[in-house]
């Protein structure tokens, strides 16, 4: 394989990797605000 | 940009050296981020406050995220220069023994069911684990090994590294420090704001 080749797959595994994290960030952070509006419903049916 | 731009193209490695910028980037975050797990385990066990296990938590998460990097782009810059991906050279098996420690640890927090019990076994285990670091770090002085040697002594002329490539190094490592501490905010929020929903729903 050509050197540049792994300079670009190396480039691109960062790149994939840091973006998962932050989307799977994104998203636990987007579930916990849903559990947030949800507790707050239950909290106000309740009373 | 200054990656491709500014730094010059390495003479003997040529343009696949340019992996060095993120590789040794991630190898400073991941040790950063331990040395985070480390610290805040030991405020943890002293103050017995809930926001340090939490921090050393979400810190040992990013500290593996960060190894990951450096084991995923090894490889890709190993086999063009050393003709293979992996070797069991000792600062790419300490480096490997040192992502397993932080997994291991993760797994742990997640297999003990009382997250008081889990706090205080994992504090102590972030404390043992870290001692891998500095032996990753002197691994290329303790023992023979293909890995380069710090060629870096503050960009200085003897230190092999020509200005522009320690500017873009500093100017990495910067960027990481900042994304690693950008993450670890995010994440403690994350950490917190779940703590606070479990407790919550205890109480309902």
């Amino acid at each position: 394989m050509n050197n540049i080749l792994f300079l670009v797959l190396a480039y691109m595994l960062i790149w994939i990797v840091l973006f998962g994290y932050v989307w799977n960030l994104l998203k636990k952070q987007k579930n916990l605000a849903r559990e947030v509006e949800l507790l707050k419903s239950e909290v106000k049916e309740s009373r | 940009m200054a990656v491709f731009y500014y730094a010059p193209i390495e003479q003997t490695m040529g343009i696949v050296q340019k992996i060095f910028y993120f590789h040794v980037a991630s190898a400073w975050t991941g040790f950063s981020a331990f040395g985070v797990v480390f610290v805040c385990s030991i405020l943890f066990l002293w103050k017995k406050k809930e926001i340090f296990d939490s921090i050393a938590y979400c810190s040992a998460e990013i500290g593996v995220l960060f190894t990951s990097l450096v084991l995923l782009t090894g490889p890709m810059w190993a086999k063009p220069i050393w003709n293979t991906y992996w070797i069991w050279d000792p600062r790419l098996t300490t480096t490997l023994i040192l992502w397993l420690i932080y997994i291991g640890y993760l797994l742990l927090r997640n297999m003990i069911s009382s997250a008081e019990k889990a706090a205080r076994i994992s504090a102590v285990y972030g404390i043992i684990g870290f001692v891998d670091v500095p032996i990753v770090y002197l691994s290329i002085r303790l023992w023979r090994t293909l890995h380069p040697e710090h060629v870096m002594i503050m960009g200085g002329e003897n230190s092999g590294l020509d200005p522009r490539m320690f500017q873009v190094l500093m100017l990495s490592l910067t960027a990481f420090t900042l994304l690693f501490l950008t993450l670890l905010l995010i994440r403690v929020d994350n950490e917190k704001l779940t703590k606070s929903i479990d407790h919550i729903k205890k109480n309902l």
